[in-house]
Parts: C-alpha cells; structure tokens; sequence
C-alpha cells in the first residue's frame, strides 16, 4: 500500500474512531464514562508532560506542581470569589506559567539535568504540597470542597458525566494537535536536538535555557488547564490529591510506557493503563494505592528490560501487518 | 549569652547521625562510581533491612544490632540479584531508561511493603532504648544513637579497607576508574558490577538494621532518605567514597542545627534541599572536586 493511501486509511481511520467516541455517552451508562474521562484525563496531561519529558528529554516528577495549581486557583477563586472556572483556568495556567518559569530558569541556568531535574522536580512539588496542607484557609489537609449547585456551562458546573466525557476529549484533541505542530515546527526539532545531545546542541546554535524554557512552560500549561477542569470534575481540591508524588507518577507513567517522544504514546499509554488501574480498583478496593502502584512498578520495570521505546512501536508493527505496507 | 548547650547539643547529635546517613551515602556512591547508575531505588534496600530486622527482632528476639549480621548477606545478595537480572540489560541505554528502570524498582519495592506490611510505622523498643549518656548535666545523647554511629563508623572503615587494602577493592576502584582500561587488564568487570550492587545494598540494608532503634520500619521510610542521600552523595563528590563519609556527617549537622533553630517541625528538609541546589548551582563536583563525568 502506498504511503499516500495509508494516511488516507488512517485518516479515515481517525474519522471513524472519533465519530463513535463521540456517539458513546449516548449510548453507554455513567460507568464507562468516568472510565472514559479518566481516560481522555491522563492522557491530555500525558501529552503534556511529554513535551517535556518525551521530547525535550527532561524527564519530570513534579508535574504534580501544576496541575494541582490548576485545580487550586480555579477552585479557590470559584469558592471564595464566585469566579469562573474559565478564567480560573487562565490564572491557573499564568501561576503555572510563572512556576514554570522560575522553576526551570534555576534548574536549567544552573545545569541541573537528568536524574538531578527528576529530584528537584520532585522536591519542588512536595514542597508546594506540603505548603498547601498548612494553609487553613483553602483546607489544609482536608481539601476544599467545590459546592454543587445549579448545572450551568458558565460556572461549569454539571450534573451528568457527559459534558466532561466531551470536555476532557476535546481537550486530548487539542492537545495532540498542540504537539503535532511542536513536532512539525523548528521548536520540535531543537527540543529533540536538545534531548539527543544538549551541548552538541549548544554548539550547533540552539539555546537550550531557552528552549527548555519553553518546552516546560507549554507542558506546565496543559497540565494546569487539565487540572483545572479536573477539579470541577472531582469537585473538590486535596493537596495530597492534586500535589502528591502518586499523582506526578500517574501523569508521568502512561507517556513513558506508551512511548516517550511519540505522539500518541500517552493516549497508549494511557490506554492500556487507565482501564488497568480500573480493573484494580474493582478488585482490591481497600489497598489500592498500594497495588495500582505496585503494578507500575512492575510494568515499568517490564517496559524498561523489554520494551524500551514504550508501546507505541511494537503497536505501530502491528498494525502496519494489519493494514499491509512496508514497516518503517 | 549565646545558648551554647543548644548548638552543642545540635552539632554532636548531628554527627552522630550524620554516621548512619554517611553508610547510606557510601553505598549510593560506590554503586555511581562503579556503574555509572544513579540508583533511585537504594533507599527503598534501607527500608528492606528495616523490615527484616524489625521482623528478626518481633519472631526471634534478635538485637537489631545483630541482626545486621544477617541484613547485610540477606541485602547483599537481593541486589545481586536484581543487578544480574535488572541493572545489567540497562546498562549501556541513555540516563533516562536507566533512570525509569529504578523508579520502577523503588515503586515495586515500597508497594509491596506497603501491601505486606501496611502503612503503620513499625517501631521496637528495646530494654536500652531510653538509656541517655548525660554530659556534664546538658547534653543528651540516646545510647542508641551512639551505638549505631559506632557501628556505621565501623562498618565504614571496613568497607574503606576493603577498597583501599584488597585485591578485590582495587580490582573495583580500576573498574570505577576506567571500564574499558579494567577489562583490558583481564578484570571481570561484569563480576565486579554484580558485587559491587550488591555492597551498595547491603550498606542500605545495614543502614536500615542500624537506624531501626530509633526510627520505626515503614514503606515509605525510604522516601525520606532519598534526598539527604543525595545530597550528601553530591556534597561529597559522586563516586567518592571518603567524600561521602565527611559530607554525611556534614549534612547530619546541618540538619539537627536546622531542626535546632528553624521553626517548624521538616524545615529541616528545606535545608537540605537548599543545601543540594547550592551545590547544584555552584559547586556540582561537590566538595572534592573530582570529575563528575566517567569515561
């Protein structure tokens, strides 16, 4: 099959797949659509992280920090102030910025990369967690609750599941074509030069303060607006929730076994992984942090030793046999 | 008049502690210079020793001190294992698979805690636990913190002589020093990998037999020593092993000094931490300077 039907298949393909996913929530219960939520969820704030994890290299454990400031400011302007949630998403996501910025300026002006980055990424977000438990007045340890009242798109505020099943859908979308044009842009290229070979990178021209800057800024973004919506969707802002290691592992875990670098490997990655954590819920129920974590590890390690380039590839063969053509 | 007891009192049980976080840094460091691996999961071993001499002393009584005459074999050969079978396919693949590989291990290992063991810190009190040694009627020092500094410092020294004095500890430093030169040489450096994981675990498991007198067993007893481990391997230069005895001791000053006189129950973590990104930011080859990249 030539080159040019097969993006005509999968383009037809998308259309399909699209066209049903968008019909389910009518005809599908609550069930499946919070499944389908959390699906779409971690797979936008996948996306995210892979910006910067997967394709500029810097592998990140804190994202935790923005995204639990998305749900944080839109929800604390939202109680406090009767702000909207739409513009609480636009001041999330300039807090975000900000944190970003200052974040990353220091870690990146100062060489702080690999494994070193993973750690003071990792600190940075507990730290904020841990700030936030010891603020009263939006909670402390016990969260701040988002009150339920009338459904209404402005407030963003619904009663059914489905207007999320959209919401989180559109925003996957969106980020998927964000990182399409990263990938097809100059940036896309400089952040993979930079993840490749950084000082070769450097002596080839390509700044890489700046471009890191940029790539974490993007990432910390997306994640702050899904954390926004997250929040409405949850109802409710918990610091161990929003900040904690466990919910930077779960962002950061379906790019990474999905295929780091790749534009679909958080949707597969999260995929595979999101209904799987279901499946654990539905059986373990009391410790489920325990073995939802436990299973990671293990996959991990599994996708580490046998698969390292994620699931994306091996899918990608598959599927080429399916659909006949040439492996690339 | 300025409260010199407080400072006292801060610097010696600093140092005192400062022991045991110098073992835990000695074997993240031996494993870098070695391998090259930056071992996410090194203080996931310490809280294994914990358990298994907290279990060792809740079914047979044992001393925890004595019991590390079995945490260290028993930890020695689980990384042994898990450097044939995990760390070994990994090496030669970028920093970051290496990276995710012991993420993955840590997670595994503090889970499975967890599920066996549940979240409750587990702590054992023994018939000497309270005993203090009173200087001069102010300053306090628990006999168990001293006895377990004691035991570090020598578990140390045995470790310095087994590098410094053997065969076996130059044919690792040549390893350390240049893979490709060692190999040539007719050395096994597939073997010395192997053992020297495993030494790098068994000082975690000893550091957590050690500590377990004072500091209840739990899963997430690890996290808590991750950072300072780091920092002090940092401080201390990565791969530098008496580096990272001095700098051990160092950050346990700084941190009980911390504990002292900040406010706040863990600011003395912000310390740390602030004390890692100094070092980061000036001074990534720590304080002995030498070269932070391996051939």
């Amino acid at each position: 099959m030539s080159p040019r039907r097969r993006m005509q298949y999968y383009a037809v393909l998308g259309v399909v797949i699209t066209g049903v996913l968008l019909c389910l929530p009518l005809v599908t219960g609550p069930y499946f659509q919070t499944v389908m939520i959390s699906l779409f969820f971690w797979a936008f704030v996948g996306i995210a992280w892979n910006i910067m994890g997967g394709y500029a290299g810097q592998i990140s454990l804190g994202h935790a920090a923005f995204l639990g400031t998305g749900m944080y400011t839109s929800a604390v302007l939202y109680v406090f102030w009767g702000i909207s949630p739409w513009l609480g998403i636009l001041v999330g996501a300039l807090f975000s910025l900000g944190l970003a910025l200052i974040t990353g300026y220091f870690s990146f002006q100062f060489g702080i990369r690999g494994p070193y980055f993973i750690l003071v990424s990792l600190a940075f977000a507990e730290i904020i967690r841990v700030i936030f438990v010891n603020i009263p007045s939006v909670g402390g340890s016990q969260g701040l609750p988002i009150p339920l009242e009338e459904p209404s798109f402005l407030y963003f505020q619904f009663v059914e599941k489905a207007p999320f099943y959209y919401i989180f859908f559109v925003l996957m979308i969106l980020g998927l074509f964000v990182n399409w044009r990263i990938t097809k842009s100059r940036l896309g290229y400089y952040l993979v030069s930079i993840r490749e070979n950084e000082d070769a990178a450097a002596t080839l021209g390509v700044n890489p303060l700046k471009y890191k800057l940029i790539a974490l800024s993007i990432s910390a973004v997306m994640t702050s607006v899904g954390g926004t919506v997250w929040a409405q969707y949850l109802m409710y802002a918990e610091p161990s929730h929003a900040f904690g290691v466990t919910m930077s592992i779960e962002i950061a875990i379906r790019p990474i076994i999905g295929g780091m670098g790749t534009l679909f490997g958080p949707v597969i990655g999260s995929l595979f992984l999101t209904p799987l954590g279901e499946c654990i819920r539905l059986f373990v129920g009391g410790s489920v942090s325990g073995v939802q974590l436990l299973l990671y590890g293990v996959i991990l390690i599994g996708v580490v030793v046998l698969l390292p380039n994620g699931l994306v590839f091996p899918l990608q063969r598959l599927l080429s046999k399916v659909f006949g053509g040439k492996e690339r | 008049m300025f409260d010199w007891v407080t400072l006292l009192q801060a610097i010696l049980g600093g140092a005192l502690n400062g022991g045991v976080l110098a073992l835990i840094a000695i074997g993240l460091t031996l494993v870098f210079g070695v391998m090259g691996i930056i071992n996410f999961a090194h203080c996931e071993f310490l809280m294994v020793g914990m358990y298994v001499s907290y279990w060792l002393f809740s079914l047979l009584g044992m001393d925890p001190y004595l019991s590390v005459v079995i945490s260290v074999p028993a930890l020695f050969v689980m990384g042994v294992i898990i450097q044939r079978f995990l760390i070994s396919p990994v090496l030669g693949a970028p920093v970051n698979i290496q990276v995710i590989l012991t993420i993955g291990i840590s997670l595994l290992l503090q889970n499975l805690a967890l599920f066996l063991f549940s979240a409750d810190p587990k702590a054992i009190n023994l018939s000497y636990s309270s005993k203090l040694l009173i200087v001069g009627d102010a300053l306090f020092f628990p006999w168990v913190r001293i006895y377990t500094f004691s035991a570090a410092l020598g578990l140390s020294i045995l470790l310095y002589f087994l590098l410094m004095k053997t065969h076996f500890g130059r044919t690792l430093r040549a390893a350390a020093e240049n893979r490709r030169a060692a190999l040539l040489m007719g050395i096994n450096v597939e073997r010395i990998f192997v053992l020297a994981f495993g030494i790098g675990m068994a000082c975690a498991g000893a550091a957590g037999s050690l500590i377990l007198p004072f500091y209840p067993a739990s899963p997430e007893a690890g996290m808590h020593f991750i950072m300072t481990a780091f920092v002090i391997v940092i401080l201390g230069t990565l791969g530098n092993f008496v580096g990272a005895f001095i700098a051990g001791i160092i950050i346990g000053v700084v941190q009980a000094v911390g504990a002292a006189y900040l406010p706040g129950g863990s600011m003395y973590e912000a310390v740390t931490f602030v004390v890692f990104v100094g070092f980061m930011l000036f001074r990534p080859n720590g304080l002995f300077g030498r070269s932070l990249e391996r051939r």
